[in-house]
């Protein structure tokens, strides 16, 4: 039997979660990553942004009690998104991506979830540039987010390939038009799932967030607790009955296992989370 | 009447065993063997003193001619019209004492025929074989294996375990990557598995734009073709009888 989890991968839960806090920042009152602005659900409630479908419109939950089982048999057919995320670059591993020195995780997790969508899709691997979305946001400051700013606006600009928008640079003389011709052909369609709830009802986030990973969806989600977003994968049963998530880092490949991980307990319930359902399919 | 007569000879051959040990039965008939031809009256003498014969024919095939229209009955007359021996009995009485039985052998001359061999039991025809249904058009007319999956998003996470194995398990996905025909990056194999409101930029080839349009009668849906011929419809449950079908056009079953 396949083991469920990888070999290198830290498991983040609620006794040791400090450990991967960076202790000079603040988030929300908190010590966390610079980078992720906590979603305002009185601006922004759920469904507001462009293009977006609430949940309860979009899916039907999988029940708790089909959990378990589909985590085994997806395990073991080796058909969870981090076993595509292993061969999906033309039978290699598809590299993590790198923010370094910006805090545009916010960015990085939905590009990555854009990305893992178009291997779903057997689409040709293009790495794209999560720089390029989070710059014209915020016009070339470094500045935080979160996933559904940077998500709206990779459904109406697209995000264009490193090859016309380098990865982490900074520079404005990559906003030209060839360089928006070709972030068209990686559009997010319209119809991208969108969850967020009130404290007192986080736990249908988790559950709605479980109901996509099963089905092979990535969700781009975002932790106030670690002032960070990333990119989710896989349902994991870290033991039985109890339930974590599997995520991919932007801290290349040298963090956790190949740049993945495991969030278990509270920590693995997100305050914010998007999912990108279908992306343009394209050449390159 | 046709005469039973299955139980005449065994009595018969008894009484003339036994008579012919008792000297004290007084008359006596004597026939000798005769000969002639198939469908020939042939008369049989009788020697006795005995003023009425009686004839017996005990094999079949012998007919005898009845002795009431014969003029004197000390001579059968017989007729067979197959060649062989048969047997022919007479007796006569006296004073109320019967004769011993006497058989004599009336041989129809000619040859017997053979017995027809039986014929042989004619041979099996052979069953004609069924025609073959012309294989089914192209749905992607370019040379080489290709496969396009279409899939209902947002019916996503109602698709049973054993299909999202096909749309995302490695077993599926190393029997593409082995048997369909490279695309022209050099480094992408041509299979797609794409929702069905999936856009298609100015970029993506002819053949797949087509394929996405060719009609289908539900979801999720399967489209294989060669360049020669193919198969379109619904995807199959579980891997192996969607990898059957494929192999069904790589080398077709007989």
């Amino acid at each position: 039997m396949i083991s469920q989890l990888r070999p290198n991968e830290p498991i983040i839960n609620d006794g040791n979660f400090r450990q991967f806090i960076a202790s000079s920042d603040v988030v929300g009152g908190n010590f966390g990553h610079k980078g992720l602005i906590p979603r305002s659900l009185t601006t922004h409630p759920v469904g507001v942004l462009k293009g977006s479908a609430p949940f309860d419109t979009s899916f039907k939950l999988v029940p708790k009690s089909d959990w378990s089982p589909m985590v085994k048999e997806f395990t073991e057919t080796e058909s969870r998104l981090s076993d595509l995320r292993m061969r999906g670059n033309n039978g290699t591993f598809i590299p993590s991506l790198d923010q370094n020195g910006q805090g545009y995780c916010w960015a990085y997790s939905t590009t990555m979830a854009i990305m893992m969508t178009r291997m779903k899709m057997r689409l040709p691997y293009v790495r794209l540039s999560a720089h390029a979305t989070a710059c014209m946001i915020k016009g070339f400051r470094d500045e935080g987010g979160w996933c559904g700013l940077s998500m709206e606006r990779q459904v109406t600009h697209g995000t264009p390939s490193v090859a016309l928008w380098q990865e982490k640079s900074m520079s404005r003389s990559n906003d030209k038009p060839e360089t928006w011709a070709n972030a068209a052909l990686h559009k997010v369609s319209e119809g991208w799932v969108d969850m967020a709830s009130e404290v007192y009802n986080r736990q249908l986030t988790f559950e709605q967030v479980i109901t996509l990973l099963l089905c092979g969806i990535p969700v781009a989600a975002d932790f106030n607790w670690w002032g960070h977003s990333v990119c989710l994968l896989d349902v994991v049963e870290v033991e039985a009955g109890s339930f974590g998530i599997r995520g991919i880092n932007s801290w290349t490949d040298g963090w956790g296992d190949k740049g993945m991980f495991i969030l278990q307990g509270s920590k693995a319930v997100p305050d914010s989370a998007v999912a990108p359902r279908v992306v343009y399919a394209s050449a390159a | 009447m046709k005469v039973n007569r299955s139980y005449l000879v065994p009595l018969f051959t008894l009484l003339a065993m036994v008579y012919s040990l008792t000297p004290l039965f007084g008359v006596e008939v004597k026939v000798k063997d005769v000969k002639g031809k198939p469908n020939e009256f042939i008369r049989v003498q009788a020697e006795t003193t005995g003023k009425i014969v009686q004839w017996v024919s005990l094999d079949d095939g012998l007919s005898v001619f009845p002795s009431e229209l014969l003029k004197d009955t000390k001579t059968g007359v017989v007729v067979a019209s197959l060649p062989g021996k048969y047997r022919l009995l007479a007796y006569t009485a006296e004073k109320d004492e019967p004769s011993i039985p006497v058989i004599c052998i009336v041989e129809i001359l000619g040859v017997v025929p053979p017995t027809p061999p039986v014929p042989p039991t004619p041979p099996t025809p052979p069953v004609p074989p069924e025609p073959v249904p012309p294989a089914p058009p192209a749905p992607i007319p370019v040379a080489g294996l290709r496969v396009l999956i279409i899939f209902d998003a947002s019916k996503e996470t109602e698709l049973p375990a054993s299909q999202q194995s096909i749309l995302r398990g490695k077993l599926f996905d190393d029997y593409l990557i082995k048997n369909t025909v490279m695309g022209p990056d050099g480094k992408t194999k041509e299979y797609r598995i794409w929702p069905a409101t999936t856009v298609l930029t100015s970029d993506v080839e002819k053949h797949w734009k087509d394929a996405m349009g060719l009609k289908r009668d539900s979801l999720p849906w399967l489209i294989v073709s060669d360049g020669k011929t193919g198969y379109q419809g619904p995807l199959p449950s579980t891997v192996s009888d969607t990898i059957k079908i494929i192999d069904n056009i790589i080398k077709p079953s007989k």
